[in-house]
């Protein structure tokens, strides 16, 4: 779990399928020093995983990611200078499993986008 | 998050890789999602790295711009050793397009194409 040492979320509203955070970034964590040394970039891999844990938390259960068609790093996240992230969420349970569409943004930078299928473990 | 660059040459790489349990893309005891994407994604690094050094240019550093068609067959558990293997498929200008499949004993894990920046 990357939660909740390298970020942590509050102020979840959830309004029908759609879900809102804010995310908060520890620009301390170890994962900073080595991606990448003295240049500290949010590695996009770690994007996927938050959006798989705040889901988690959303509809309390462990869920695995099955695919995903297509995901979109268009910004980087400096931990430094982008503390505070929104993220934004559409989870619907579906026959092959709960589709989640969601985007990572501040009020100025989409960073992310994501679509995927998880399943439940 | 990889162990050793076993094969390598213009277009391909290939690796493995040790799941250890203080790994911090390691969940329940099993490399998660971001952690085999990232295995990838460090496997085609590890590939570009070796070339540039045995050409003697600078290393550069590479952030993952797009993933597509990730699929995700099983997660390998702590103490498995995985096999992984990129080609890269095309190059335009900063960005390189490869395709990565990771095994555990010859059988599919995970399977992905993903388009890298490479900041020169």
């Amino acid at each position: 779990m990357l939660h909740p040492h390298l970020f942590t979320f509050s102020d979840l509203q959830a309004e029908g399928d759609k879900l809102k955070s804010i995310i908060k970034l520890n620009a301390g964590h170890p994962i900073f020093k080595g991606h990448f040394p003295g240049q500290p970039v949010l590695p996009g891999v770690c994007m996927m995983q938050m959006v798989k844990e705040v889901t988690e938390v959303y509809i309390d259960k462990k869920i695995r990611l099955l695919k995903a068609r297509e995901l979109k790093f268009l910004s980087l996240i400096d931990p430094v200078e982008h503390t505070s992230i929104q993220i934004e969420l559409s989870v619907k349970a579906t026959d092959g499993g709960i589709k989640v569409d969601a985007r990572l943004f501040n009020s100025t930078t989409l960073f992310f986008k994501f679509s995927g299928l998880f399943i439940q473990r | 998050m990889i162990d050793q660059l076993i094969t390598c040459d213009e277009i391909c790489s290939s690796t493995t890789f040790l799941i250890k349990a203080d790994n911090v893309l390691v969940d329940d005891d099993e490399l998660s999602e971001a952690g085999i994407t990232e295995n990838i994604a460090q496997t085609a690094a590890a590939g570009f790295g070796y070339i540039t050094q045995q050409n003697k240019q600078p290393i550069a550093a590479g952030y993952i711009a797009a993933i597509k068609n990730l699929e995700i067959f099983a997660l390998p558990k702590v103490g498995e050793i995985i096999e992984t293997n990129v080609a890269i498929i095309d190059r335009i200008f900063e960005m390189t397009i490869i395709s990565g499949s990771v095994k555990r004993n010859g059988k599919l894990l995970a399977s992905c194409e993903m388009k890298i920046y490479i900041k020169e």
